[in-house]
């Protein structure tokens, strides 16, 4: 009986014992290794090779690393045939397997993902599509594992707008695609030029400038439907119109009343309220995260700077300090930082600044970036560039750092717009 | 009195260790030995080489063993089945994707004592050229 | 039919006999046993231990043609070894003869020494009786003298613990410094392999336990408190999975038992956005 207490007298000393605890503060934030398998496939060819579009859609975020499938040791497609050694031997950290089939007509995908160095299967779901939605599929389970990873929704699945001319300016198009270029669709074509595209809060719209009246006017248009509305036709600048957050009303700078200033307008009544006031050209606004203030260019201040006002109040105040000209400012969706046009030593960048410490940061090194404009989550922006003499789009992520150029289009490209989440 | 006299045999005290518990708790440990013996062998039987050598010192990784076996069949510790010979240019094959992946891999040849030495050469020119700078030789210390 | 039913029949009568409870407890015992010594093995099973060969580091050379020149000279050398050789086994069997000889002449020595000692002992016996009176006195007074001794031991002794204690306190100290210096490298590992997801910030903290085996390798990493955002939790698991091993080279075993069979990891950026 005295042993029995002895025994368990020890147990509760080693449960006990207070634990010596070592403190990790830094880390290296490399990106993550994973290996996206080939899926299974009973049928014939495919439009798309739906693993490789993944493997593509997670290299692009700049938080992955995906393994050439040249280098893959074994290309298992259930749980019995992975073996963790072989992928630990590679470095990789994450394992994605799917497997695919057909099931009245459309295209079943079940992936899973494996935590290589815990051992462990971490995530398994299924999804289909129909025929033509091979990539939508793609881009839904990197969604899900970008989410499983980061701990941030994935943006994959989003799409975007741009102003594409063509021939020299002689004709404009606006266009919507995936965020990674693909599968361009057209939406409106002019001779006359397009600018500033803007979606709605809810993916349903967008807005843009349009000149086909001769002078620029502000419209609106069904995504789906294409059908269109005109919103403005006042005499001078109608221009850079953006959705306020909860979707009621539109910022824009008119200079109706002589020089730029911004402008809101309630969709419900449509009737238009003056929010700045001064002698200097105020534009490019763009609104508060929550909703309750624009932020705006304006050289007030004898140079281009960007000022935030509280519609409330009315109250103005400045936010950059940092070089010489600041422009073209976007809010994060978090509310923290703020996405700029920064030029330094007469090139211009892509900056961020952060709203509460105001430290900036740059963000790109090529020339004539701009017209920036961010993913729903937050993570990455979508840019304008030129490369060779051409306009194109890039993206980086806000983090890491990462870029990476959008496929080459026939023509000219600029104003990316980046969708809300549908 | 003769009650009395047996009493007293039975009541001394006994002389001997009592062996059982002992065979007991030998035979339990054997058991829980003969369990975890066969989880712990793995990779191929080889007769290595008697040499004095240090073992591998402060390597993160678990190096990658090309063992060779007498006959001159050669193997890898990594798949499914690491005891299936396979053939040198697969085995090059993983090597070079292991290393493209994780250049810090260490290789060792982990070859019989038996095998010719031009075919442990052949092996090392060819994993030289799958990429790994330099090879390690496998060794027991003399008995 | 007839096997089962006698079975069964037997199965009765010993859940019925007084055995029945000894043999359950010792089996039920056994049982127990079992698990306590097969326990612990379970995680350092799942993963399978690493063979870490002793090895000789080659690189291939490619052979220049100076090399057959010196073939030569050697073979020379070695047929002048070899006459040396015989000389030398000569020399070696005439020292062996030598110490033969030797052994013989020590162990006749010996014989004559013991036939002294048996009469001295006899000798001692008869004086031993006299003294014998003589030492009881001397015990009476030698006891006193005792009793003054052991008071002055017991405080020497108190003294004595006194320092013992403040030694091992001393040894805590330096123990604790030691642990610190390794905790050192253990961080450094562990922060080389952290790579943390986007959504992690600075003020999320995850608590990790991490046991050790005295040659560094972890067998088990779980969580003990969560931050919340699983994401960074895994990442936290998997910067102490893909570090593997420690370097606890040089460790003495008590430093590890106290401090390193056992101890926690807090993640807690400092260096991340809010």
């Amino acid at each position: 009986m005295r042993l029995v207490c002895l025994f368990f007298l020890v147990l509760l000393a080693n449960g006990a014992r207070a634990d010596l605890t070592i403190e990790i503060t830094q880390g290296v934030d490399n990106p993550t290794v994973i290996a996206v398998v080939p899926f299974g496939w009973g049928g014939g060819a495919l439009a798309e090779n739906v693993s490789n579009i993944i493997a593509q859609d997670l290299q692009r975020s700049g938080q992955f690393r995906p393994i050439d499938q040249n280098d893959m040791l074994a290309f298992p497609h259930r749980q019995a045939e992975v073996f963790y050694r072989d992928w630990r031997a590679l470095g990789t950290e994450y394992l994605l397997l799917g497997d695919m089939e057909m099931r009245n007509g459309r295209y079943q995908l079940t992936f899973e993902v494996y935590d290589v160095l815990a051992q462990k299967k971490v995530l398994r779901q299924s999804v289909d599509a129909g025929k033509g939605q091979l990539r939508d599929l793609a881009h839904y389970a990197s969604d899900k594992v970008y989410e499983l990873i980061t701990g941030i929704r994935g943006a994959f699945s989003t799409k975007m707008v741009y102003v594409e001319a063509l021939g020299g300016n002689k004709l404009y198009r606006l266009m919507l695609s995936d965020v990674d270029g693909a599968r361009p669709r057209l939406l409106l074509e002019s001779r006359q030029p397009l600018m500033s595209p803007s979606w709605s809060p809810d993916g349903r719209e967008i807005v843009y400038v349009s000149f086909e009246t001769g002078r620029p006017a502000i419209f609106r248009q069904e995504v789906a439907t294409a059908k269109r509305v005109q919103l403005t036709n006042f005499k001078g600048l109608n221009s850079a119109p953006v959705w306020s957050p909860d979707g009621k009303k539109l910022a824009l700078v008119l200079s109706k009343d002589g020089n730029p200033e911004v402008y809101t307008l309630d969709l419900a009544t449509g009737s238009f309220t003056r929010v700045t006031r001064h002698y200097a050209i105020d534009t490019e606004p763009n609104w508060t995260a929550d909703g309750k203030g624009i932020v705006f260019t304006s050289d007030r201040g004898g140079r281009p700077q960007i000022y935030k006002v509280t519609l409330a109040s009315g109250h103005t105040e400045r936010l950059t300090f940092e070089g010489d000209y600041n422009a073209r400012p976007r809010v994060s969706p978090d509310g923290k930082t703020l996405v700029i046009v920064h030029r330094s030593n007469g090139v211009f960048h892509i900056a961020t600044q952060d709203l509460a410490t105001g430290d900036m940061r740059v963000l790109t090194e090529t020339n004539l970036d701009e017209s920036p404009s961010i993913a729903p989550n937050g993570a990455m922006l979508m840019y304008a560039t030129k490369h060779q003499g051409k306009g194109i789009l890039a993206a980086v992520s806000l983090d890491a750092g990462v870029k990476f150029r959008l496929p080459s289009k026939a023509g000219d490209v600029r104003e990316p717009s980046w969708s809300p989440y549908f | 009195m003769r009650g009395n006299f047996r009493r007293k045999v039975t009541k001394k005290p006994m002389a001997e260790i009592n062996v059982v518990p002992y065979i007991d708790v030998m035979l339990v440990l054997l058991v829980v030995f003969m369990v975890t013996a066969p989880l712990l062998m793995q990779g191929v039987k080889v007769d290595l080489p008697q040499a004095p050598s240090g073992p591998i010192d402060n390597k993160d990784d678990e190096p990658l063993i090309v063992s060779v076996k007498k006959d001159g069949s050669y193997y890898i510790n990594l798949g499914r089945d690491q005891k299936q010979p396979k053939p040198l240019s697969e085995i090059t094959g993983i090597v070079s994707k292991v290393l493209r992946n994780k250049p810090s891999t260490f290789v060792v040849v982990w070859g019989d004592a038996q095998v010719p030495y031009g075919k442990v050469v052949t092996l090392m020119t060819e994993l030289q050229k799958a990429g790994a700078p330099s090879v390690g030789m496998a060794t027991e210390p003399p008995r | 039919m007839n096997y089962v039913t006698t079975t069964k029949q037997y199965a009765i009568s010993f859940l019925h006999s007084d055995s029945f409870m000894p043999v359950m407890a010792s089996v039920l015992l056994h049982a127990f046993i079992l698990i306590i010594v097969g326990w612990g093995w379970e995680s350092s099973l799942v993963t399978p231990r690493k063979v870490m060969p002793n090895y000789v580091e080659a690189k291939l050379v490619a052979l220049k043609p100076t090399a057959p020149k010196k073939a030569a000279p050697k073979k020379i050398k070695k047929s002048v070894k070899k006459v040396d050789l015989a000389a030398q086994r000569h020399e070696q069997e005439r020292l062996k003869q030598l110490q033969v000889k030797k052994q013989r002449q020590i162990a006749q020595k010996k014989k004559a020494t013991e036939a002294l000692k048996v009469k001295q002992l006899a000798d001692k016996k008869a004086k031993a009786l006299a003294v014998e009176k003589a030492h009881q006195l001397q015990e009476e007074q030698n006891r006193l003298a005792e009793q003054q001794i052991l008071v002055e031991q017991q405080q020497q002794q108190a003294f004595a613990d006194a320092l013992a204690e403040e030694e091992l306190l001393l040894q805590a100290e330096l123990d604790a410094v030691a642990a610190q210096s390794f905790s050192g490298n253990i961080r450094n590992k562990v922060q080389s392999k952290w790579s943390r997801p986007p959504s992690a910030r600075n003020g999320m903290k995850c608590l990790l336990k991490i046991q050790l085996i005295p040659t560094g390798e972890i067998i088990d990493v779980s969580v003990i408190k969560g931050s919340g955002n699983s994401a960074f939790d895994r990442s936290a698991e998997q910067a102490v999975k893909k570090a593997e091993r420690f370097d606890l080279s040089g460790m003495e075993s008590r430093i590890f038992e106290k401090y390193f069979r056992q101890f926690n990891l807090e993640f807690n950026p400092q260096d991340l956005r809010q």
